[in-house]
Parts: C-alpha cells; structure tokens; sequence
C-alpha cells in the first residue's frame, strides 16, 4: 500500500492506494500515529484503495475515536466495493463518509 | 513489610477464613443454608408488592415457594425494575438498593439489574475474598510479594433520583472519605492500574493505561480479569504495542497517539517517571519481537490468573498458555456469576469445576431436557452428577424464581455440596432440528479441526442458516495468520467430522436429510477483535464482551459474513 500525505496547517490529508489488510495496517497506523497530534481536520481519501480486511478496519475506528477528541475525520472518495463494507460491518454509521 | 505484602496478606488471611467458613459451614449443609437464605429473604420481603402479589408471608417451604411463585423472566420484570429505577420504594425488594448494573446487551436492549447493598456484600464475599483465600490455599505465597495486572475498567452514569447505572466496581471512591484519590492510593497497593484506568473518563484508550502501569512493574505476580478472552485483548496489545509502550516508559512520557482527555493525561503523568533501566531491560526481552512466550521474561514471578475461565473460554486459554504465559501458572477459574448474582466459587486452582455457594442465591435446577416445564425444577439435594441443569434463581436483589439460561453439569461434590461446570447459555443452543449442539460442542469441532488441519485458531463464530433446505451451520472461523490458499474441501470434512463426534445427533439429523452438510469460511484476521472494539465503542465494557460463538441476530450476521477471508482467489 502507498500512502500519500498531504499537510496544510492543522489540516492531513492521506490518500491511500493499494490494499489496507493484515500486512499493510501498521503501516497505515504508523502514519497516523506520528502525523496526528496537531491535526483538527483529517481526511481519508480512499479512492485507489482497493481492499480493506478487518485489520484495517481497526485502524480505521481507532482513528476516528482519536478525532473524534482533537477534531474531526472524514472519508472520501470510496469505491462501491469498500462502501458496502461500511455498509455492512456498521461502519458507515460511525464514519463520515463524504 | 512492605505495603503490597501487608495488603495482600491481610486479604489472604480473610479470604482463607472466608474459604474455611464456606468449607465448613455452607458445604456440609448446603440444604439448610439455602433453604435459610429463601426464608429470609421471604419473611424481609412480604410486605413489598412482589411479595404481597404472591403471598409471601405465608410460604413456609420450598414446595409451596415452587407453587405459588412464577418462574419468570427479565421482561416480566422490566416494568417493576423501570419503577424501581424512577425511585418506587417496596416494588421488586424491601433491600436497600441505590445501584442498576447494566448488563452489554450483546442481543436487543440492555439489561438493567437491581443491586442490593446486600448483593454488594454477597459479590464482595464470594468473588473477591474467595479468590484470595484459594490464592492462599494452593499457590506458594510469594504471590503475595507483587501487585496484581488488572484489566477492569467501569463507569456508571447518576439517575436524576441520585440512583446509579453502570458497573458498581466504579462507585468504589464514593464510599471513602478520600474519594478517588484515596481509592487510587489503596489500589495501587495492590493492583498496577492507576484509578485513570479503572475509572476511566469516557474516551480514555484503557488498554493503554493497564498495559503501560502493569509493564513498569517487574514484580507483577498475577493477573485478574472478567473473562479469559479480556487477558488475551491485553496481552496482545503489549504484543502489538511494545515498542510504543517501551518508548514511553523510558522517557516517562504518554505518546501523543493514545487517546485521553488533557485531565487525564496530566494526572497520569504525575504518577510516572521515567524508566530507562526497566525500559532497556523490556526492549531486550522483545529485541526480536513478540511472537514467544514472553510474560514471565518480563514479569519473572508471574504465577497466576484469574477471572472466567474455563468452558466456553478454552480457546483463549490455550491460547494464554501457548503465545503469552507458556505455562506453570496457576489458573484460579471464578465460578459461575453474571450481574444478578453469584453461584458458585472457584474449588482450587487449574480446574474448572466450582462449588455452589448455598448462601449466596438460592438457586433451583431445571433439567435442560425439561424445556419450560418448571413443575421438574429440583433443588440442590436432588441434582444427579453428570447431568446439566438450567439455573433458575432467587437473589437478594428483588428477582425471585428468575430464569437464567445459564446451564451446568453437575460434576461431583465438595463434602455435600455439588460441583457444576458452566456449560453453555441455553438460549445459544443451536437447535434446527432437534440436534441441540451447544457452544462446547462447537469449539471441540473447531479445535480439533485446527488441530487437524495445521492452523492456529484465533476465534469462530457460526451462523445457524436456516434460509436453506435442509438447514445448515455456518462455520466461520479465525485463524491467527491471514490464510490465502487451503484445501478448504478437506476442512470442510475436518469439521463435519469433528462436529458430528461432538454431537452424533448432528449426523443422524444429516442422514436424515434434515441438516445439510456445514459450510466453512476462514474470516479475516482480527474479525473478532474488531467486533470488540466497534462494541465498545457503541459504548458496551469491554471486561463484559463475551465472544460471539453463536450469530444471534442480522447485525452480527452481516458484520461477520462481510469479513470472511478470500481463498484461493475467490
């Protein structure tokens, strides 16, 4: 997985590419990790991600339960197939999904 | 002597007379006791309206309690325990109560359960002391030298009538003069966690807090939990977060990244310091990683754990033992409890039998081929060993003749007192053709299916599918690794063969063409963590999440059919 990142003031963008899964997860939680702290606005922009597995479902919701503290959290650009496991997992109901 | 030893000493000593008295005064009349109990509890509750609606006041025996009094459940109640919550006086109890625990709703709403001050005591008894006095009884005392790893956190929220929901543990500091600082103080003694993490502000990332506290430590001699899939949430998250953890104790620090209010955060970093020697000695240890059995590298007097073990939780436990403990520790498996009450206690150490405990609840015994024909409820005295029994109880709380759906084998006796094993929920059953196969069936299936087949288990869940002719099992099962290409045919057969050993009914149910062959799925790795980290976040505890052997409802079903691993490319 490729991760792109974007800063502007307190303002992150990632743009992931590739698949988020068991392999790649820590990669993506790293990034998190070390990026976050004066971040108000994080996005996520999922477009040329192709596959998400459980793990990188935890990535995502301990990102949101971060943000949801300093700021807020969005995820964009997501393909039919990662939406409908949003959808599905319970997801899409804790995320703002854009 | 220091501090943690004169503590854990002193609860050793009264647990040891708490486990003498029951021994000696509840195991050899277990008759009497019970029957003491339900009079009382009768005569202090016959003026209350429960108690009037049924005539308590002249019930003078078990058999005429048996007639006149319903056998009930949690909806029955709900109306009187809404009342009781609004404030109502004599409805359900004449007991001082001011506390509703709140059961995690795994299924529909949650539960809210009165708590006597009286039931306070009974818990305080029989799982705390208990514990101690069998920690005293078996395990060589150096286990009184070390504070103990704790994993419990609670909340509770204050009703505007001053009454309180959530977990009791958490109302603790209200009861000391000192409030939480004194409570942290005494805690402290004896536990790693800091009060931060017991007591947790919403939001603060717990695991963290008890990970962090019980790693700074070397003499940690134990850990306690609600359940043994808990231990295994923590022990993994050292595994997974050790570097970060060892980062920060080295420079006395909290990372940035766990996620805690500003208050919390400054108060915790008054309590610690910085720790390079504990610190290299920690990054030695896990130089090259954390796939070994690493917790007595790291807390070297380590020798026992505590909490719900045993049946239902065998997985986790071989999974302690394999990845984290490496085994010669002592396992202290709680008895039988849940919100309402408290059944029975621990019998010793490493074994998963428990005594009933007479005077804790009266408890009848449904024999589970009985269904709800509750006229063959028996009593303690007439229980067969080797049978299992649905446990239908009267507390100290308000709930008389309340039905559990927690079934036990009867396993043996403690002088004249019977032994029980929890065996399985009741209404998890899976039952589509009257094969009965309860959850202790399905993990012997899926375990010697892993075994067979050469994986690690990691968890399973499986799905009754009843959309289907004949109807079927939906096996889905986690391994620890991801797993891409495997003969799933040949698990397939692993685990029908397996299955129907667990249960010969199944294959005579599938002879007869009434349940199909199963199917199996791998799910992706973590599936089951995840499920508990959306829960928690939903707001439930996590000491009270319990793993979801059988999908119960269209929520799970999706939410686990949508995580099943891709095999083989397709």
């Amino acid at each position: 997985m490729t991760i792109t990142r974007k800063m502007e003031g307190d303002k992150l963008e990632l743009a992931l590419e590739g698949r988020l899964d068991t392999t790649t997860a820590p990669e993506l939680e790293k990034e998190i990790a070390d990026s976050i702290a004066d971040v108000k606005d994080l996005t996520l922009d999922l477009e040329k991600l192709v596959y998400i597995s459980s793990a990188g479902l935890r990535v995502l919701l301990s990102a949101q339960k971060r943000m949801n503290k300093q700021g807020s959290m969005v995820i964009c650009n997501v393909s039919e197939e990662i939406m409908e496991i949003f959808e599905v997992t319970g997801f899409s109901d804790i995320l703002t999904i854009r | 002597m220091d501090q943690t030893r004169f503590a854990n000493e002193q609860n050793a000593n009264m647990g040891h007379e708490a486990w003498k008295d029951f021994m000696e005064n509840e195991t050899t009349a277990p008759m009497e006791r019970t029957t003491e109990l339900l009079m009382k509890i009768l005569e202090d509750n016959k003026d209350t309206e429960y108690g009037r609606r049924y005539g308590f006041a002249d019930i003078h025996s078990v058999e005429e309690y048996q007639k006149r009094v319903p056998v009930v459940t949690y909806d029955d109640l709900a109306e009187d325990i809404k009342r009781m919550t609004e404030g109502e006086e004599n409805v359900l109890t004449a007991y001082p109560y001011s506390h509703f625990n709140e059961t995690s709703g795994t299924v529909g709403v949650p539960k809210l359960i009165p708590m006597s001050d009286m039931q306070s005591e009974i818990f305080g008894k029989y799982n705390n002391l208990i514990m101690y006095g069998v920690l005293r009884e078996y395990v060589d005392e150096d286990w009184m030298n070390g504070r103990c790893f704790c994993t419990s956190s609670g909340t509770y929220k204050t009703l505007d009538n001053g009454m309180t929901v959530g977990e009791a543990s958490a109302k603790m500091a209200d009861y000391l003069k000192g409030g939480r600082d004194e409570l942290d103080q005494l805690m402290r003694i004896m536990y790693t966690s800091p009060l931060e993490g017991v007591n947790p502000e919403d939001g603060v990332d717990t695991k963290y807090i008890h990970t962090r506290f019980a790693l700074m430590d070397r003499e940690v001699r134990g850990m306690i939990t609600g359940f043994y899939s808990v231990l295994v949430l923590f022990l993994r998250y050292i595994s997974d977060n050790y570097k970060l953890l060892i980062d920060d104790i080295e420079k006395g620090t909290i990372s940035d990244e766990i996620q805690m209010s500003d208050s919390t955060r400054e108060s915790l970093l008054r309590k610690i310091e910085p720790m390079p020697e504990r610190a290299a000695e920690l990054r030695e240890i896990f130089k090259d990683g954390a796939d070994f059995p690493w917790v007595k590298k790291v807390w070297p007097k380590f020798c026992y754990l505590a909490g719900a073990g045993g049946d239902g939780f065998e997985i986790y436990d071989k999974m302690i033992k394999e990845h984290f403990t490496g085994g010669g520790v002592a396992n202290v498996y709680s008895g039988v409890t849940a919100s309402e009450g408290l059944w029975s206690v621990p019998s010793g150490v490493d074994d998963f039998d428990s005594i009933l405990a007479p005077a804790a609840a009266f408890v009848e015994f449904l024999p589970v081929e009985a269904g709800s024909d509750f006229s063959q409820c028996v009593t303690l005295d007439k229980l067969e060993v080797g049978k299992i029994y649905e446990l239908i109880i009267t507390n100290v709380s308000g709930f008389y003749r309340y039905r559990m759906s927690d079934a036990v084998q009867v396993t043996g006796f403690a002088n004249k007192t019977p032994k029980v094993q929890f065996v399985y929920r009741v209404n998890r059953t899976i039952n589509l053709a009257e094969e009965k196969t309860t959850e202790k069936a399905l993990q012997v299936a899926v375990e010697a299916t892993a075994k067979e087949m050469g994986f690690t288990l990691a968890d399973f869940s499986v799905y009754p599918d009843q959309d289907v002719i004949p109807n079927k099992y939906t096996f889905l099962i986690e391994p620890m690794n991801e797993i891409t290409e495997f003969d799933m045919e040949a698990l397939q057969q692993s685990v029908f063969k397996h299955l129907c050993e667990a249960n010969p009914v199944y294959y005579d149910c599938y002879e007869d063409n009434w349940l199909g062959m199963p199917e199996v799925h791998f799910l992706q790795p973590e599936t089951s963590l995840l499920y508990r980290d959306m829960m928690v976040y939903r707001g439930a505890s996590l000491n009270q999440l319990k793993p979801v052997r059988v999908i119960m409802n269209e929520r799970q079903r999706k939410f686990f059919f949508a995580l099943i691993q891709k095999v083989n490319g397709e």
